[in-house]
């Protein structure tokens, strides 16, 4: 029996060492109780069958503690992060590019503009006029040029019998101002 | 990891369409990702979710971001870095484009949906070992990738759900649609990173086994507030069960 638990109790010590100095290191508390229980019990046995302690069993003792502080230390002082994620960062950058080529040609017609919700400071740090622009308006209306001359409206002829057919309507003559 | 991101899709979606007032336009979610071994759970993984607005000649879209990365300490054995993005309205949450790119250990797989409403169908691009294929797949209206799912489930009113209440909803994904449920398990006031918050309690499952296990073994919690966000939650995979835990929040809505 004696025999029995330190063998048991060596097998569980070295699990828990190894389980210690892995990433799953709060994992080592189990072989850890183990190894303890049952190097207690062959320590008991032996006492019980009066045989001198072998060192077998306050090695794997001492493993177990070695087990225990590593993975209460690795638990209190170690913090998880992240780390080396460039590539991650590249490959989102390069993503996001293609994409905004990609929506460019596709047709978001259901998209309601004015209900964005887009801060006002955006969109004036996105608005530059240049003042050249404004001095010298690019779209400036170019009136046409009258297609009747002066000289033309005072040889225009009314004929006398034109004016005698002409129909005016008594609404139209209130409207009418004599100067 | 990739079905870690699909428990989060199984939040949420309804057919129904919802208005914006809970995502804002420049907000960081930090969490982080554990996996129960023998009882004892270990940090595995952050997983960030961000958004952005993302300005194109013709509108402003909103862009939604999730990545997962392993703990340094982690790196050595299995090392993840996901990326999933989504491009979408800003009102309506609705997806126009979404791009995955995962490398876990060995595997890796890039992965870009196109949608078209109109038409009701995607352009699916998949790269893997070297490989491209290119598929047309047909949706049904209101289908969504996963990242616009988790956060769409944030436009949900809970608040006029009955416990008991469920809803279906259907999630594109690895090229195919999944149906999905979700169940209104009522308030519960939890204790967070970012403080004591009374939370909507919604179980999450899946009409593919092979993704969610379980009944009601799916639970999350999502703040009863107006930003919705989501604090907690239990999952039950074929591999296992873990936890995923809100570590900070930053530029919330309300």
């Amino acid at each position: 029996m004696k025999k029995l638990f330190t063998i048991l109790a060596v097998i569980a010590a070295i699990f828990a060492i190894l389980l210690a100095v892995l990433p799953i290191s709060n994992l080592a508390v189990f072989p850890a109780g183990a190894a303890l229980i049952f190097g207690l019990l062959a320590f008991y046995f032996s006492k019980k069958q009066g045989e001198p302690l072998k060192k077998i069993i306050p090695f794997s003792f001492l493993l177990t503690i070695c087990a225990l502080v590593l993975t209460t230390y690795k638990a209190v002082f170690v913090t998880t992060e992240v780390e080396n994620i460039e590539d991650l960062e590249n490959t989102e950058l390069q993503l996001e590019e293609q994409a905004i080529e990609e929506l460019e040609g596709l047709e978001i017609d259901d998209l309601e503009i004015e209900n964005l919700d887009i801060d006002p400071a955006e969109i004036e740090a996105d608005i530059k006029i240049e003042e050249t622009t404004l001095g010298n308006p690019a779209t400036e209306e170019t009136i046409p040029e009258p297609t009747v001359k002066a000289d033309e409206i005072k040889d225009i002829k009314i004929n006398e019998a034109e004016l005698n057919d002409l129909e005016f309507d008594e609404s139209d003559l209130d409207d009418f101002e004599m100067n | 990891m990739t079905r870690l991101f699909f428990v989060f899709a199984l939040f949420l979606s309804l057919t129904l369409s919802a208005q914006n007032n809970a995502v804002s336009s420049n907000e960081k979610l930090v969490y982080t990702a554990s996996y129960n071994m023998s009882g004892v759970l270990t940090d595995i993984a952050q997983v960030t979710m961000e958004t952005s607005p993302v300005k194109t000649s013709s509108a402003t879209l909103l862009k939604l971001k999730c990545t997962a990365a392993t703990y340094s300490k982690w790196d050595s054995f299995f090392k993840i870095r996901d990326l999933y993005e989504s491009y979408v309205n800003p009102n309506t949450l609705t997806p126009y484009l979404y791009n995955r790119d995962i490398n876990e250990g060995s595997y890796s797989k890039y992965m870009k949906y196109t949608f078209s409403h109109k038409t009701k169908t995607v352009k699916a691009l998949q790269k893997r070992k070297g490989k491209e294929e290119n598929t047309t797949v047909t949706i049904n209206s209101g289908t969504k990738d996963i990242v616009t799912t988790i956060y769409y489930m944030r436009l949900l009113n809970y608040s006029n759900l009955s416990v008991g209440a469920s809803k279906t909803f259907t999630i594109l994904f690895d090229r195919k649609e999944v149906k999905a449920k979700i169940t209104y398990l009522g308030k519960e006031t939890i204790s967070t990173a970012i403080g004591k918050k009374e939370c909507y309690k919604i179980a999450v499952g899946s009409s593919d086994s092979s993704i969610l296990q379980g009944n009601n073994s799916n639970i999350v919690w999502l703040t009863a507030d107006e930003n919705k966000i989501m604090v907690y939650g239990k999952f039950k995979i074929p591999v296992g069960n873990g936890e995923i835990k809100i570590k900070s929040a930053e530029g919330l809505k309300n």
